[in-house]
């Protein structure tokens, strides 16, 4: 019983984590109905970003001042290589149906990781090893839960993430920008009949979501390593969660991803080895789609006969 | 590069070409997005590993081989049904995650798995990470298990058996089954207006398509007598897609040509060179310009939809029309 | 065709009894009934949005209504699967044209048969002669199809390349072919020209005559509807507004008023 609450709290964090990226996967899917393969490759840069930015700072910095600018930075980063991934990949096939789309995506994700194995060539990366600097040592240091070791850093991914999706929240609902991309998502002919540009929503909806999959790239970037092919598996996973959760629904993406990373330590704290943890997200998957396809908090959409 | 390897690069390239013609069942023909085809491929080549272990009979010799292939079919069958079952009513973005999920659940199993190692290895365990090897077989037992592999790694063999399986899958083509699949791929409400089962169809696809894939897997094993469970991932899959799309979704002809290019190319660029980097080393890269370059380009492959007779009148004569045999 | 008599109503091929079927919030048909006999040609017409296709939709299965029953040829066909309602002998058309774009034209009238087929995966994949005589059948009878309606030039074409009004017997054929004893067209003449629309009416009828199948048919083109329904039923709103022969309906307010709002009358096409 000591372990659950070990596992509970690491679900949740990593929870956190997933959902942020699960956002950027909704919000995409909700404008152009395309699941952006590279969206997990966008946290992947953001991390290398923030632990680039974390290399240039003078050693002495204090974490209070030098955490925030890292997440800053990787979400600038995210959103840097989201809009011109969009605009050099996507926009172009946007006419040609979505088995286009798709392989489109899956190219730019390899294409990403790629390059990232073209710069990272050696060891992955890792702040905790940098045992200099101030955020070297925070990243180490950890705190017993439930009878093992919860780092401590770990403890702002669930805040971060709040924040993040209240802002985006307000963003969707409440401002002009927000409107449009409700529009768009829902009828993109009418919507451009409204005098909507289509092309900016889009691009600023990739903008979005590539801030959230950068900075959950700098958080997880603290707790764990930072390697190219970083992004494959949260971004599945982030995706799995999505689509669990309710595909273009915010609250939707956000409890999905708390519902994968919590099975996932559940599934480890019953007893089943760690090998099999990355399975049980696609069995989520599997049962969610075969009981309720819309997700959790989803809505149904139909064709047109 | 040898004769020897020469050799054993012409039979992988069979493997693939069946591995494509399996995939263009159910994504050429049918419309269905499978990104798992790696999986059953996998399926087929441990279950042919695992039959050569548990299930052979020296006394039968070459007739092994139809054991295991039989083992590796019916194998991948089953997975195919349940696989299929839940995607019968996903759409397109769906069931491409599904089954690429499925794919990864394979392989991620395969490296957790260990099996026993049963008459050959007794009391050891085989599997996991590392896979299943003939080449660890105690001495007094590996001369008479599998001696008929040697000959089936030969390369004509394998390319035989790419004709009969390109034979039969186009008459199925050209048969009311393929028609039915077609539709389902050209429209799925129009199909049910016209009366087709949907569901049945859909798995005779998934059927279809996942036997073949684990028959290549079996001719893999018994090929390379070895297999470890991290080549079989998305990387894999992905490849074989690309080797569709590069001929035309929809030709089977296009899906052998297809694997043929992309068979051969990585071992051509082995020795080329650009700007001091050898290309070879940079597969994967190279793979993924290619697909988006492919995709902007030529969305239709080279050969369409059509099947040889029907590009060679299309090039050659500029005609828009069907030739008369080519029809379903 | 006379109708039967009303006593012997439970003879008379289709009913629709009380149809209900709502989408959220929004009531696309509400309380729809009618009777079909064998070898009538009825008209549903009714404003755009009125819910005629969701009927359409509702009696070939694709949709379940939320209320309500449908017969077929004493079957009770709600909530019957659409490939097995097809089975049954009720073929539909498209508003928008389904025309399988990549196949030939022969292939697709070939679609038709594949409930016929006796061969099996088997006999196909190994060409055993079982196949190839089945495979004659079925392409003479399509081509007799074909000839029906003056396609027979271009059955290996590919079906996108045809023009606009041979797109439309193509689907008519198609739809003839499975052999259905009740068809639903869907807007049979959107997009043709007059010549072309008098075509229609007359090939329409002749299929009627020779084939004995019953026709419902959705048009927004009054001269079509008037020239060739026996009877007609308007839906405004999901709800039926009036039934009757055609000039009963074309005179009835209710109907001017759910096209026109109040005014003259004019000819909607």
């Amino acid at each position: 019983m000591d372990n659950f609450l070990f596992f509970l709290t690491s679900g949740l964090c990593i929870g956190a984590v997933y959902a942020l990226i699960a956002l950027g996967y909704t919000l995409v899917y909700g404008i152009i109905k395309l699941i952006n393969f590279a969206h997990g490759e966008f946290y992947m840069i953001g991390a290398y970003a923030g632990f680039g930015i974390y290399l240039v700072l003078p050693s002495g910095t204090s974490p209070i001042v030098s955490i925030p600018l890292i997440i800053v930075s990787s979400g600038i980063a995210g959103m840097i290589i989201a809009v011109l991934t969009e605009q050099v990949a996507y926009k172009p096939i946007r006419k040609s149906g979505r088995l286009a789309a798709l392989l489109t995506a899956i190219g730019v994700s390899f294409l990403l990781q790629n390059l990232a194995s073209f710069i990272n060539k050696a060891n992955p990366l890792q702040y905790s090893a940098e045992s200099t600097g101030s955020i070297g040592e925070l990243c180490q240091r950890s705190v017993a839960i439930g009878g093992s070791g919860i780092k401590i850093i770990q403890f702002i991914f669930i805040p971060v993430t709040i924040i993040l999706t209240l802002i985006l929240w307000h963003i969707v609902m409440r401002t002009k920008f927000g409107r449009a991309m409700r529009a768009v998502s829902q009828d993109p002919d009418a919507a451009a009949l409204m005098g909507i540009n289509i092309d900016s929503v889009i691009r600023r909806t990739f903008l979005l979501g590539g801030v959230m999959a950068g900075i959950a790239g700098a958080l997880i970037g603290f707790q764990s390593v930072i390697e190219p092919m970083m992004g494959f598996m949260p971004g599945l996973k982030a995706f799995i969660a999505a689509v669990v959760g309710g595909i273009g629904s915010i609250p939707g993406a956000v409890l999905g991803g708390f519902i994968i990373g919590i099975i996932e330590n559940m599934v480890i704290w019953a007893g089943i080895p760690t090998g099999y943890k990355d399975v049980a997200a696609f069995i989520v998957l599997i049962i969610v789609l075969l009981i309720r396809p819309q997700g959790i908090l989803g809505s149904n959409l139909r064709e047109k006969v | 590069m040898s004769w020897y390897e020469f050799h054993s690069v012409l039979g992988s390239i069979g493997i693939l070409a069946i591995l494509a013609l399996s995939l263009n069942v159910i994504c050429g023909m049918t419309g269905l997005l499978q990104l798992g085809q790696a999986g059953f491929f996998a399926i087929g080549a441990y279950a042919a590993g695992l039959s050569s272990i548990y299930l052979t009979f020296p006394e039968l010799g070459m007739l092994n081989f139809v054991i295991s292939a039989s083992v590796a079919m019916i194998a991948a069958g089953i997975f195919s049904i349940i696989l299929g079952i839940p995607c019968l009513r996903l759409k397109g973005d769906y069931l491409a995650i599904v089954t690429l999920g499925f794919g990864e659940i394979v392989r991620l199993i395969l490296i957790n798995l260990n099996f026993s190692g049963g008459k050959m290895y007794p009391g050891e365990k085989i599997g996991g990470a590392t896979g299943i090897k003939f080449t660890e077989f105690p001495g007094d037992i590996w001369p008479k298990y599998p001696d008929y592999s040697a000959e089936f790694a030969k390369w004509w063999f394998i390319w035989i058996l790419v004709a009969v399986i390109f034979i039969l899958l186009i008459n199925i083509k050209r048969s009311s089954f393929g028609r039915a699949m077609m539709c389902i791929r050209e429209d799925e409400i129009a199909a049910q207006a016209m009366g087709i089962n949907l569901s049945k169809y859909k798995l005779m696809a998934f059927l279809l398509s996942a036997v073949i894939a684990g028959f290549a897997g079996a001719l893999f094993f018994h090929k390379e007598l070895a297999v470890t469970p991290g080549k079989f991932n998305l990387l894999c899959s992905i490849e074989i897609l690309l080797m569709i799309v590069l001929g035309g979704l929809g030709s089977f002809s296009g899906a052998i040509c297809g694997a043929i290019i992309l068979g051969m190319t990585p071992y051509l660029l082995r020795h080329v060179e650009v700007f001091g980097y050898r290309i070879g080393e940079h597969q994967q890269l190279i793979y993924a310009l290619l697909l988006i370059v492919l995709i902007r380009l030529s969305p239709n492959g080279i050969f369409g939809m059509n099947e040889v007779p029907a590009w060679l009148k299309i090039f050659f004569k500029g005609k828009k029309q069907i030739p008369k045999n080519e029809t379903a | 065709m006379k109708p039967l008599d009303s006593i012997q109503k439970e003879f008379k091929q289709f009913f629709a009894e009380g149809i209900c079927k709502s989408f959220g919030g929004l009531k696309a048909v509400d309380n729809f009934s009618m009777e079909l006999d064998t070898g009538e040609i009825v008209g549903l017409i009714g404003p755009n949005g009125a819910g005629k296709t969701t009927v359409f939709n509702l009696i070939t299965g694709m949709e379940t209504p939320d209320y309500g029953k449908f017969y077929f040829q004493r079957n009770f066909i709600t909530g019957m699967a659409p490939h097995d309602i097809s089975e049954l002998g009720i073929a539909r058309t498209f508003q928008n044209i389904r025309l399988l774009d990549y196949l030939s034209v022969i292939d697709n009238i070939k679609i038709a048969y594949h409930k016929h087929i006796s061969y099996n995966l088997l006999h196909a994949s190994l060409r055993f002669p079982k196949f190839h005589s089945v495979e004659r059948e079925i392409t003479g009878k399509s081509f007799e199809f074909l000839e029906l309606f003056g396609l027979e030039d271009s059955a290996y074409e590919l079906a996108s390349s045809l023009p606009y009004g041979k797109r439309r017997k193509l689907e008519l054929a198609r739809a003839l072919a499975t052999e259905a004893s009740l068809l639903l067209l869907d807007e049979p003449a959107a997009g043709l020209n007059p010549r072309e629309t008098t075509e229609l009416t007359e090939l329409i009828r002749k299929l009627r005559n020779d084939f004995h199948v019953s026709i419902l048919l959705i048009e927004h083109d009054m001269s079509l509807v008037m020239n060739l329904c026996e009877r007609v039923i308007v839906l405004n709103f999901g709800k039926i507004i009036a039934q009757g022969s055609p000039s009963e309906v074309k005179n009835n307010q209710d109907v001017i008023e759910a096209y026109l709002g109040t005014g003259k009358k004019k000819n909607v096409s």
